[in-house]
């Protein structure tokens, strides 16, 4: 089997819920050992498009492959693909080994061949001395690790995750965030995770979807859904952003770089263009807060000028939010390392100006 | 352990003073009567305590208690006929309302949420008319010329009438219908109350539709299991009404010796007795299920 071939192939998958599409159509392929995110807000389709590859929902249309081979209308207890549930789904009548050797004694292993497999998961997500206890009698992390270890036992050949830290707290969700990539590094596992929450797909996955309404708006490494956003949505959903109508001081060929005239009245260094624009089109300007800087204004200064409406500490960094004349706001992220204390107080008269070429031009 | 309050304390003496007023005194009544010996008088035993005759005579009296009544359900073997015969024909038709309601309650808790009340509420139907008329149409329906046999017979499928009514064939479906929807409920909720993505969960480990239900489904509804089961089982042990009617003269229950002894033979000690039996009997399952909860919160399966 060709090494390069995608071992998770999504074709045009069409899923309709009473009228509404769930699934609009989407393709996406998922290659072995990646960590694949599925980042979307709720309703986007994510989680039935999960559904879809473990089967418990049937496509209306299109086709899921894994391993080259239709997946079809195989029930989900004959697929190689497992998951881990929202909710967990641990069975509260069993303990946590036999949770985990459910599905190898399903399989029919032998009896030693379950033990040392169950052994072997219990060491993986470090539950040796929870092993004789029930469910009911385990914290939320130990109960997420046993989710995780019950469907790794199985070995399967991709690995879903249904919002997996979801009902963890934030300091064990950090946690847990690094336990499964290591996991995942450490077995060389294809993972597929679902989430809304950018933190989260950013930080495990190597590559993210991002869906809006049963399709796919961008698809790429985090850093490139974060610093190259496709269009406006993405740019919205993904961080926060500040978005600045515009216009082309000239043509620009796609690849080529120019200058845009910002609404609020300002010139930007030469950005990149992925697609040509011609002179005088409006596009949008997209700049992450921290890449707006801010000066005090002199009485006669020229380009934007605008008071500091809200600051709010943020450990690192301030968040500057600043009015303009016309009643826009835009959002600056002030670095308080370098800062050593608050340079600016609300109802501060300030200039702005954006980094060099750290914006982003979306012509959608 | 806060202090309660007066209204509070107050509240929560209601159900013990119901308790006691119409339970444990009843309760103590018919042991002392079971305690006492059968004369013919009126009240038909004796001791009769007399609280106008003071302390003294009522002392006297308790010295002269006896077991003579308990000793009598001994005497022969029509109690414990009954006793047995009792439990078998309520154990049986336990096990059988159970196998008839739960794919009844399986299938409700597995219908669209819309209709689960409207399921529920026509489970429990029959309750809107009189249990007796329910027992009398049964009469009807299994008699020789009753409707089952002559539909059965246009049909085809029998050639003479078949003998069901006054038989325990006739005591069994009385109970099994009467006690259905006691079965049901209980089942009902303890399946609709299990997270759908067990099922799934089982399944995505490699369990067929069969060993999710085997595996997960039924283990998981356990407890409804063993409420319905002693929601039919007990009441159907002292069942009346059913043999009664439906029985035949040689159908033998305990409920029926019981009311023969206290209305026919004036016998209230023996009645009393077999009652307090009867009680010790059915506490013996409940302490069963009691325990088997207990260790449930301990052991691991």
């Amino acid at each position: 089997m060709d090494p390069s071939a995608p071992l998770v192939s999504v074709q045009n998958v069409v899923r309709s819920f009473g009228g509404v599409k769930a699934l609009d159509g989407l393709s996406l392929d998922v290659f072995r050992g990646e960590f694949f995110a599925l980042l979307g807000p709720s309703g986007c389709g994510k989680t039935t498009l999960m559904r879809a590859i473990a089967g418990f929902e049937a496509p209306d249309g299109g086709r899921v492959l894994l391993d080259g081979v239709d997946l079809g209308d195989t029930p989900p207890h004959k697929r190689p693909v497992n998951m881990v549930f929202q909710s967990y789904a641990l069975f509260p009548h069993m303990s946590v080994e036999r949770n985990i050797a459910f599905g190898l004694e399903r399989e029919g292993l032998p009896r030693a061949e379950v033990a040392a497999r169950v052994d072997e998961m219990l060491t993986l997500v470090q539950l040796g001395d929870e092993r004789r206890r029930r469910p009911d009698q385990l914290s939320g992390g130990q109960k997420q690790r046993v989710a995780l270890a019950r469907a790794l036992a199985k070995r399967p050949r991709l690995l879903l995750l249904d919002e997996p830290l979801a009902a963890l707290d934030r300091k064990l969700r950090e946690e847990t965030q690094f336990e499964l990539k290591r996991v995942q590094r450490r077995l060389g596992a294809t993972f597929m995770l679902v989430t809304h929450d950018q933190d989260e797909a950013m930080t495990m996955a190597d590559r993210i979807a991002v869906m809006r309404a049963g399709r796919v708006e961008q698809l790429g490494a985090g850093a490139d859904v974060y610093n190259r956003p496709a269009n406006r949505w993405v740019a919205g959903f993904v961080g926060e952003i500040n978005l600045f109508e515009a216009a082309a001081t000239a043509d620009c060929a796609a690849g080529a770089s120019c200058a845009f005239q910002l609404d609020v009245g300002l010139t930007t260094t030469p950005l990149h263009c992925g697609e040509a624009v011609a002179k005088g089109q409006r596009v949008a300007v997209a700049a992450r807060p921290e890449h707006i800087a801010l000066s005090r204004a002199a009485p006669d200064q020229p380009g934007p000028v605008g008071a500091v409406s809200d600051l709010a500490f943020r450990g690192d960094a301030t968040l500057a939010r600043i009015e303009l004349p016309s009643g826009f706001v835009v959002r600056a992220l002030l670095p308080n390392a370098s800062v050593g204390g608050a340079r600016f107080a609300r109802g501060d008269r300030v200039a702005l100006s954006l980094a060099a070429g750290a914006a982003t031009v979306l012509t959608s | 352990m806060t202090r309660r309050s007066l209204a509070e304390r107050l509240v929560l003496a209601v159900p013990f003073a119901w308790m006691a007023l119409l339970f444990l005194a009843p309760l103590a009544i018919v042991v002392k009567i079971s305690l006492s010996r059968s004369v013919i008088a009126m009240p038909p035993y004796e001791p009769a305590f007399d609280l106008s005759l003071g302390w003294a005579d009522a002392l006297d009296k308790l010295g002269q208690f006896s077991f003579a009544a308990y000793e009598s359900l001994f005497d022969d073997n029509l109690y414990v006929d009954s006793y047995l015969s009792s439990l078998r024909l309520a154990g049986v038709a336990t096990l059988a309302t159970l196998l008839m309601a739960y794919p009844m309650a399986y299938a409700m808790a597995r219908a669209p949420v819309a209709w689960r009340p409207a399921l529920v509420v026509l489970a429990v139907a029959p309750f809107w008319t009189s249990f007796l008329i329910r027992v009398y149409a049964w009469i009807a329906i299994l008699k020789d010329e009753g409707l089952l046999n002559h539909a059965l017979m246009a049909l085809g499928l029998i050639d003479e009438p078949l003998n069901i009514f006054g038989t325990d064939w006739a005591v069994l479906i009385g109970i099994v219908y009467s006690y259905l929807p006691f079965m049901i409920l209980p089942l009902y909720n303890s399946i609709a109350a299990q997270d759908p993505a067990l099922r799934e969960a089982a399944g995505d480990l490699g369990a067929g539709p069969m060993a999710a239900f085997w595996r997960v489904t039924l283990p998981l509804s356990r407890g409804g299991i063993v409420a319905g089961c002693l929601l039919v089982f007990i009441p159907a042990v002292g069942e009346f009404v059913i043999p009664d009617l439906l029985g035949g003269s040689d159908t033998l229950m305990i409920g029926r010796t019981m009311w023969t002894e206290f209305f026919d033979n004036r016998d209230w000690p023996t009645a009393s007795a077999a009652t307090i039996v009867l009680l010790a009997l059915l506490l013996i399952p409940l302490a069963l299920y009691d325990r088997a909860r207990a260790a449930g919160t301990e052991r691991v399966l």
